[in-house]
This record gives structure tokens, C-alpha cells and sequence, in this order.
């Protein structure tokens, strides 16, 4: 029986088949921001303050990584006893060049990417509380 | 700008070590800043101002530390100024010690940066407060490993500085670390942390603290005539930039180039390779070296890690670099800029003993905070103008 799942931050991403980051654009000067701006724009010349969200592009590129060898300190909470070293990739997405910072998916580890490597973005579970999934985005490696 | 020169007459710093328990805060900068006053042949009521700098004050949990240390530092009725510009903070502190001489404000100042990181938990306090953090070295591994991929620098380079900076702290009675048997494969063995950076390519945590004296022309030249050389402030500048914004590069950070680019200006440097005798610059994390040495224009884009490979950057070569050991052996952070500026100080006064660069008549001072967004840089020599205008 599948856990209860919800992702770990609201709003985010969707968690559907082809899942998205959410962002939101400025209804004025079309800045594009993740994660969301609200309120007011960021751009320095823009005075707007409408947004709508908007889900950017799925796929990008790796402009760089790199994996957290030891266990951080509380309050993370780590999947696995003992740790697991995660990865990280900070991607180019191809429709909006925003350089989005991300862990990548499960199993990979940093020896499976490099620079310039086309990714995707999955929904996985982080980790389980109290019967409940918290799902967060990754990026994963699309094969040539 | 037009201004008064000022010089620094005495510089002070404490032994660096990983716990200084035997002092309390006020005993950590008054040994730095007593050791300054008497280099400049000065009392504590000799000073004006006193100009103090520190990292963010979550790292001793104490707030407010430019009140609290009022008395130790001799500054009780005296104007006080505190410096924060995170990791850049110590340099910042000595040009804004610099500004109150050169714009004639006061005559002496005393500036003093420090940190005691043992008194609370670094990783906890780099992270805001919201643990779970990765440490500095998880934010800088991207950048790295972009540099790597963009440069094509083989990776034995970051190792290379990992040793050279260890063997120049083994010259520096100061210094925090000292490895006597490191090298490259020591340095690939150790664990690796953030990858690309090894345990043995990253920056000890230290407790220190570290002080200058900064006077005007008159006591400058007062005190080159008794002998005693002071280090001629030839320029400073300082720059930041926001972590987000559309065309940021934090390999090569548009703040790091225009700093660089208005010192050198200020300094009248055309050409920093061949102009500055040595460069004491911020490297907590091995490659930084290459990195800083091509965003502040003293070698080409691309070609920074062929400075290190071939030994220009080491005590003997033709650019030494952290001849001290740097941040890589002593990191106090708020303290660490001010390292920084007054090794290079020290340089032109012929004052560093085991680690002196023969002849060093200009040296280069840099700081840097944060995600690779804050700058300080200084330009010091023992001459007014040691390029003859």
C-alpha cells in the first residue's frame, strides 16, 4: 500500500507524470523567478506587482555538481542508517537559463554526470515520517 | 578620490589555534591589538577610533560584540565603528580603519577583526541559524568544479595549493595548521567531503584575532625615520553583488573584476602580474587560488591553474602566494581578511620573517564573503610611489 505522499514544500513543483517547476513570471516585465516571487518584482527597473505562476521548462543542463560526503547536522534527517552520500546539480533550464540547484536522482552519484549532461526533472520521496512520503524534485540524467 | 596617505605602523595577531580557552573574547583581541600597539611604539590612549570587525555575531552568540568589547580594547569614550561584510569582513575593516586617517578624521586608529569559533558552532551559524547546513565548502564545490570543466585544469592543482600553502604555515609561528608531511597523495587520501574538496584541501575552524594601527603621513614618516618602516596604503576598494541575479557567474564574479579593476587603477598597476611582488588573497578551499588569480586580472581567463602547477605561486617563485599559509592554514573567519592585508603589510615592512619575500615592495591584500559576492582588496608598499610617476 502506497504511503501518503505530499511534497515537502508547497508549490514548488508538480508532482503529476511529467512533473514542472513552479515558478511565477511578472505580469510587467516577464521576469521569470524560482523559487516564486510574490508581492513585488525583483528586477531593479520593474515596479510591478502581479505575478502568475508558471511552469518552467522540464529538461536543462548541468552547469555543475557536487555530493555531500558526511552526514549534515540536525535537523536533517537523514533516509538511511548509515548515511548515503547525496548528489547535487545545479541545472541550466532550457527555457528560462534560471541555474536551479537540486539534488540528483536516486542512485546517481557524481560519477554518472558531467558537465554539459542533458537532465530531467523526477519527483522522489526524501523520506517517510509518520507514514507520510515527502516528495521532493530531482534531476535525472536523460540517456543520449 | 583625493585623500591623506595613510600607513600601517604596527600590526599584531594572536597564535591561531582551534580553541583559544585560555583567553576569554576580550583576552583574544587584546593580545592581537596589544601586540599591535607595541609594534607602533603606542598606549591604548594614543588611539582615536577603533574600527571593529568580526563574522556574523551568531558564531560567539554574543550580539552587539562592538559594545561588549569596548573596555578591553581601550575604547571607553572613544568612537567605535563595527565592520560586517561576512568572510570579507576583516579586510573591510582595514579600509574602513583607513578611511577615518585618510579623509582626516582622526590621526590614530586602531582596527581589530577576530573570531572565536570555538565559543559556538560554526556549521550551525554559516547556515543562519537553520542547521541542516552543507558548511561553506558544499556552497564553493560547484564553483569549483565549474572552473575545473571550463579551465581544463588537471585535477592535482587543488592539491598542489593544499601543500604549498601547509609548507609556507611551517615559516609562520602564527599559523594554525602545521603539517609537516603533507603532499599531494596525503591530500587525495583524505576523505573526501564536497566533492571536488578533500578534507586536506579545506580550512581548519580557528579561534584568532588580529590588529593594526593606522596613522597619518606625519605618523608614518615618523616612524620610517626611527626606523621602524611603515607599509604606505597605495589603494583600496571593496565591491558585492547579489547570490541571484540574470548573468551572475560566481566562477568569475563581476565583483571580483571591478574591484580588482579599481585598485589596480587607484594604485596606478597597469600590470598586476609584473608590478605586485606577492598577493596575500582569501583561499579557504584549494581552488580559489586559480580562481581569484584570474577574476582579479593578474593572469588570463582559463590560465590561473598554470600559475599554480608551475610553481610561480609558491615562496620562491615569481608570484608568491600566501606566503603565510592563508586562510587554507588559519581561519578565523572574521579575522582572516585582516590577516590578509596586514601579511601583506608586513611583506613591504621586511617584517615577515621565516616567510619574507626578498625585495616585496608592493604587495596585494584580498578578502572575500559569502557565495563569492563580497570584495576587499588593498595595495600596500613600503614606498609612496613605487611606480615613479
Amino acid at each position: 500500500m502506497p504511503a501518503t505522499q505530499v511534497p515537502a514544500i508547497a508549490g514548488w513543483f508538480t508532482t503529476d507524470d511529467q512533473p514542472h517547476l513552479l515558478g511565477t513570471r511578472c505580469t510587467t516585465c516577464g521576469t521569470v523567478f524560482f523559487p516564486r516571487a510574490e508581492g513585488f518584482c525583483r528586477n531593479p527597473s520593474c515596479r510591478g506587482r502581479e505575478f502568475e505562476e508558471t511552469a518552467l521548462a522540464r529538461t536543462g543542463t548541468v552547469w555543475s555538481y557536487t555530493d555531500a560526503q558526511y552526514q549534515p547536522p540536525p535537523p536533517y534527517v537523514a533516509a538511511t542508517d548509515p548515511y548515503v552520500p547525496f548528489a547535487l546539480a545545479a541545472v541550466e533550464l532550457s527555457d528560462e537559463h534560471l541555474v536551479v540547484l537540486g539534488q540528483l536522482a536516486d542512485g546517481t552519484t557524481v560519477d554518472d554526470v558531467k558537465v554539459g549532461d542533458t537532465v530531467e526533472l523526477v519527483v522522489e520521496p526524501l523520506y517517510e515520517i509518520d507514514g507520510v512520503e515527502h516528495l521532493i524534485y530531482r534531476w535525472k540524467k536523460v540517456s543520449a | 578620490m583625493a585623500h591623506q596617505p595613510c600607513a600601517v605602523v604596527g600590526v599584531g595577531q594572536t597564535h591561531h589555534k582551534t580553541r583559544r580557552w585560555d583567553v576569554s573574547l576580550g583576552g583574544l583581541v587584546r593580545e592581537a591589538a596589544g601586540r599591535a600597539l607595541e609594534d607602533a611604539q603606542m598606549d591604548w590612549k594614543d588611539i582615536d577610533a577603533v574600527v571593529i570587525g568580526k563574522a556574523p555575531d551568531l558564531f560567539e552568540g554574543v550580539m552587539k560584540p562592538e559594545l561588549y568589547l569596548t573596555d578591553a580594547l581601550g575604547a571607553a569614550g572613544k568612537p567605535m565603528f563595527r565592520v560586517h561584510t561576512a568572510g570579507s569582513v576583516g579586510g573591510t575593516t582595514g579600509i574602513v580603519a583607513a578611511h577615518h586617517v585618510e579623509t582626516g578624521r582622526h590621526k590614530r586608529v586602531l582596527a581589530v577583526a577576530y573570531q572565536k569559533q570555538s565559543e559556538g558552532n560554526a556549521q550551525f551559524a554559516l547556515g543562519s541559524g537553520r542547521g541542516a547546513s552543507l558548511g561553506a565548502g558544499g556552497a564553493f564545490a560547484p564553483y569549483m568544479r565549474a572552473y575545473i570543466a571550463r579551465s581544463g585544469a588537471p585535477m592535482d592543482v587543488g592539491p598542489m595549493v593544499a601543500v604549498k600553502d601547509r609548507q609556507n604555515a611551517m615559516k609562520n609561528p602564527y599559523a594554525h595548521l602545521k603539517l609537516a608531511d603533507i603532499s599531494i597523495d596525503t591530500v587525495k587520501a583524505s576523505p573526501m567531503l564536497w566533492d571536488p574538496i578533500h578534507y586536506l584541501e579545506s580550512c581548519p575552524s580557528s579561534d584568532g584575532a588580529c590588529a593594526v594601527v593606522f596613522t597619518d603621513e606625519e605618523g608614518g614618516k615618523a616612524a620610517e625615520k626611527a626606523g621602524r618602516q611603515p607599509a604606505w596604503i597605495l589603494a583600496s576598494a571593496v565591491r558585492s553583488e547579489p547570490s541571484q541575479f540574470p548573468g551572475r557567474d560566481p566562477v568569475r564574479p563581476q565583483g571580483a573584476v571591478d574591484c580588482a579593476t579599481d585598485v589596480y587603477k587607484q594604485a596606478g598597476i597597469t600590470n598586476p602580474r609584473e608590478q605586485i611582488d606577492c598577493a596575500e588573497i582569501y583561499v579557504p578551499f584549494s581552488w580559489l587560488e586559480p580562481m581569484w588569480l584570474e577574476a582579479h586580472l593578474i593572469a588570463e581567463e582559463g590560465t590561473g591553474w598554470k600559475m599554480t602547477e608551475s610553481g610561480d605561486t609558491a615562496l620562491g617563485g615569481s608570484f608568491p602566494v600566501n606566503m603565510s599559509g592563508g586562510v587554507l592554514s588559519s581561519n578565523p573567519i572574521g579575522a582572516s581578511g585582516l590577516l590578509r592585508f596586514s601579511e601583506a603589510a608586513l611583506q613591504v615592512r621586511g617584517m615577515a620573517g621565516e616567510h619574507q619575500v626578498d625585495g616585496a615592495k608592493v604587495a596585494l591584500g584580498q578578502a572575500y564573503g559569502a557565495a563569492n559576492q563580497y570584495f576587499s582588496m588593498w595595495v600596500v608598499s613600503n614606498s609612496l610611489d613605487p611606480f615613479g610617476k
